[in-house]
């Protein structure tokens, strides 16, 4: 069964000083620190755009890893912001930018900060369906593009980065079943209107991250199978340094157990789990849930095995 | 009522100390953020079987406020 053998992550190197908008954005140091959690946010050069940062990111996994494109045998590429407006998809461009082989199999999925766990469910599921041993999932969204720069609800908030995953047959992490929460009653408290700027409503989103995504960790370690079954680590989606703090509470985990590690760059979108598992690689002990979760609304959860 | 909203307060506002905290005291006046307020009312919600709609949480400024809007919703 196919699982995770890599993960690069491609967070460019521009920063915007959180620290330095307080006059501008009416927010005190303690707010920023204690809450937001990210001190400054990355942010793409204007010149580029989310094909760019795919193709960063993937053309980093393939120089990382030594695996040849020509054994690519699906692409699946998680996004909110396709910079060409939805047609073509953007994996077909990076399938051609990366040099892929004509019969590899390659779709986009419009997922927002759980795209990357559902993006394993799909990946792992088509994968098994079709007999095919090599994928490469992408997630890549710079929210930037999309902020209302006056929007201190938001600007603080999220970073621009992206994220390639290797999945193979002779993984380091195996991925079992997963659970998925959703609350579609509140699907507007993250929207954007056509051409319009990013909105959130604070609330419900907080509602959503106290009761909902909870209870899709509870059931990814349930549905496993295993009774006793261990988690060392959790790594969740770093919406903000207070929901990984509440989330944390919740589930009577220490800072060492589930991180908030975004203090640099700040939200990732969908990228923000795998760059904490990038980070931490070394460190996860034997199972760590991985959870991410907002637009939609929506929580995905699952639970990665150390095999190596 | 009173007290359990203050072990609510506690519980959600890392490291804050509620007991010298009055029914009238305003909790963005007491260093209490809104992000820390949308919890208090998140677990109102759930120790007292309510729901608070967007406008009345508005209105969730201090202790006193949130037992006033909790007395209301029990008398209708």
């Amino acid at each position: 069964m196919i699982g995770i053998k890599h993960v690069s992550v491609e967070i460019p190197p521009g920063r915007l000083d959180n620290l330095a908008r307080q006059e501008e954005l009416d927010f005190d140091e303690n707010f920023l620190r204690s809450k937001i959690g990210a001190i400054s946010v990355s942010r793409l050069a204007p010149e580029d755009n989310t094909i760019d940062l795919a193709s960063r990111a993937m053309g980093r996994l393939l120089q990382e890893t030594g695996l040849p494109a020509s054994d690519v045998d699906l692409l699946v590429l998680v996004t909110q912001t396709p910079c060409t407006g939805g047609i073509p998809h953007l994996s077909a461009i990076l399938h051609h930018r990366m040099g892929l082989r004509q019969d590899c199999h390659f779709f986009d999925v419009a997922l927002g900060c759980s795209g990357w766990v559902q993006g394993l469910s799909i990946v792992k599921g088509y994968c098994a369906s079709h007999g095919l041993k090599t994928a490469v999932l992408v997630t890549a969204d710079p929210y930037s593009k999309i902020l209302d720069p006056g929007d201190r609800n938001s600007v603080l908030l999220f970073g621009d980065g992206a994220a390639a995953t290797l999945l193979t047959e002779r993984p380091v992490f195996s991925i079992g079943k997963f659970a998925l929460m959703s609350d579609t009653q509140s699907h507007e408290a993250i929207r954007r209107e056509a051409g319009g700027f990013f909105q959130m409503n604070g609330r419900r989103v907080m509602e959503f991250g106290g009761k909902l995504v909870p209870a899709s960790i509870r059931q990814a370690i349930a549905i496993q199978d295993e009774p006793g079954l261990k988690i060392d680590r959790y790594f969740v989606h770093q919406g903000s340094k207070y929901i990984v703090d509440q989330l944390r509470r919740q589930m009577g985990a220490s800072e060492y157990e589930m991180p908030y590690c975004s203090t640099d760059y700040g939200n990732l979108v969908s990228s923000s789990i795998p760059a904490v598992l990038k980070q931490e690689w070394d460190r996860t002990g034997n199972r760590a849930v991985v959870c991410g979760f907002g637009v939609g609304l929506t929580s995905a959860a699952t639970v990665l095995s150390r095999l190596e | 009522m009173e007290e359990k909203i203050k072990k609510i307060v506690e519980s959600v506002v890392m490291g804050f100390d509620a007991s010298k905290l009055g029914p009238g005291d305003n909790f963005k006046e007491a260093g209490i953020d809104s992000l820390d307020i949308f919890s208090i009312i998140m677990e109102v919600q759930n120790e007292f079987g309510v729901q608070v709609s967007d406008d009345e949480a508005e209105e969730c400024n201090s202790i006193g406020a949130i037992i006033a809007m909790l007395e209301k919703k029990q008398a209708a």
